[in-house]
């Protein structure tokens, strides 16, 4: 059995699912934040369907992460590959970026409208991730580096997470209204790729020793974000003086 | 004019049900193997046995999950997905895998829920 498989629980319960029971839960809010922020669309009629298939994408892009993050493990070699995925666990975030892909690529097939429709839910996919990582606190999984702080065993990396996912969540909810999509990327690569200094479970290697495969992961976002920002502005300015 | 369902709880119940019968399934597959080697079965028997519940296990996480999501929008169909999937995990609990017997009871609540609750017509 590999590092990744040793927990560190906020709370034990045994063997009781309780990490299921939280992506459940998150699932389920996040299906209700869309039809809540879904209300008096034009496209409300279709919104089941559309909730259908992006929970089709959702796990989809949730057997993805775990088939990908097996493949980062060296110690999980020679292993088949059913067994290396339920040794290797599950990965938020290229989870993430496959659930970005899956759905983009869905919704293009189906002719919906794709900006609306993920401005609609980024709400809904920060707070499924923010439940989420409770999750992992409650399970013992994602744990930070032991550290010698009152009260504190251990860098509350899930925690951190969490409240920075929560809180990303209630500043959609309320104030960002615009390029939800790539606030939260943005953002989000920012924070982990920090966080993740603070990660003391097995990280596994993607391309480098030097960086973990989620930082990686995070720089390739970050810099996909920033080409496609100047883009954008560059043909903005272009319009704006033809 | 179309016929939604007004209720979340086919959702919940289908959701949480499908999340925790899915370590369930696995459960079912390997309480099966156990109880048909304890029989001094073949090892083909106890293979064979270990699959077909495993798989009956999964078939109604699968059930009862897109049940629950088409609670709202299907209640008659979600209604239907729901009790077939509690018959399925019913079915895993004869290998005495008890761990299915929460799925169980959210399944059926969830499908009669499906069927019982309040209706509204939208206009397409």
């Amino acid at each position: 059995m590999i590092s990744a498989h040793i927990l560190h629980p906020l709370i034990d319960l045994g063997s009781f699912p309780i990490y299921n029971l939280m992506i459940g839960i998150s699932l389920i809010a996040a299906i209700l934040i869309f039809q809540r922020n879904s209300s008096g669309w034009a496209y409300n009629t279709d919104i089941d369907y559309f909730i259908l298939y992006m929970t089709l994408a959702a796990v989809l892009a949730f057997f993805s992460g775990s088939v990908f993050s097996s493949f980062l493990y060296p110690e999980l070699k020679g292993m088949s590959i059913y067994s290396r995925i339920l040794n290797a666990g599950f990965s938020f975030f290229p989870a993430l970026l496959f659930f970005i892909l899956y759905s983009y690529v869905l919704l293009t097939v189906l002719g919906l409208p794709k900006k609306e429709l993920f401005h609609r839910l980024m709400p809904s996919i920060a707070a499924a991730h923010g439940i989420g990582r409770v999750g992992c606190s409650l399970a013992g999984c994602c744990y930070g580096i032991p550290v010698s702080f009152p009260f504190l065993e251990r860098f509350p990396a899930r925690e951190l997470e969490s409240i920075f996912a929560l809180t990303l969540f209630f500043l959609f909810q309320t104030r960002l209204k615009e390029n939800r999509l790539i606030i939260y990327l943005a953002y989000y690569s920012a924070f982990r790729f920090f966080l993740e200094i603070f990660r003391a479970d097995s990280r596994g290697k993607l391309f480098t020793d030097s960086f973990s495969p989620t930082q990686e992961l995070c720089i390739a976002v970050l810099i996909v974000l920033l080409s496609f920002q100047i883009v954008r502005i560059s043909f903005q300015t272009e319009r704006e003086v033809s | 004019m179309k016929t939604r369902g007004t209720s979340v709880v086919p959702l919940i119940m289908g959701i949480i049900g499908a999340v925790i019968q899915l370590p369930g399934a696995v459960c079912a597959g390997a309480c099966a193997a156990g109880m048909t080697a304890f029989a001094e079965k073949s090892q083909s028997a106890v293979n064979d046995s270990a699959s077909t519940f495993m798989y009956l296990g999964l078939l109604a996480v699968l059930l009862g999950f897109v049940g629950g999501l088409l609670g709202k929008g299907k209640p008659t169909l979600s209604g239907i997905l729901l009790l077939a999937a509690t018959v399925l995990s019913g079915l895993t609990l004869v290998t005495f895998n008890f761990f299915s017997l929460i799925p169980v009871v959210l399944f059926l609540i969830g499908g009669i829920f499906a069927f019982v609750q309040k209706k509204e017509e939208v206009q397409v």
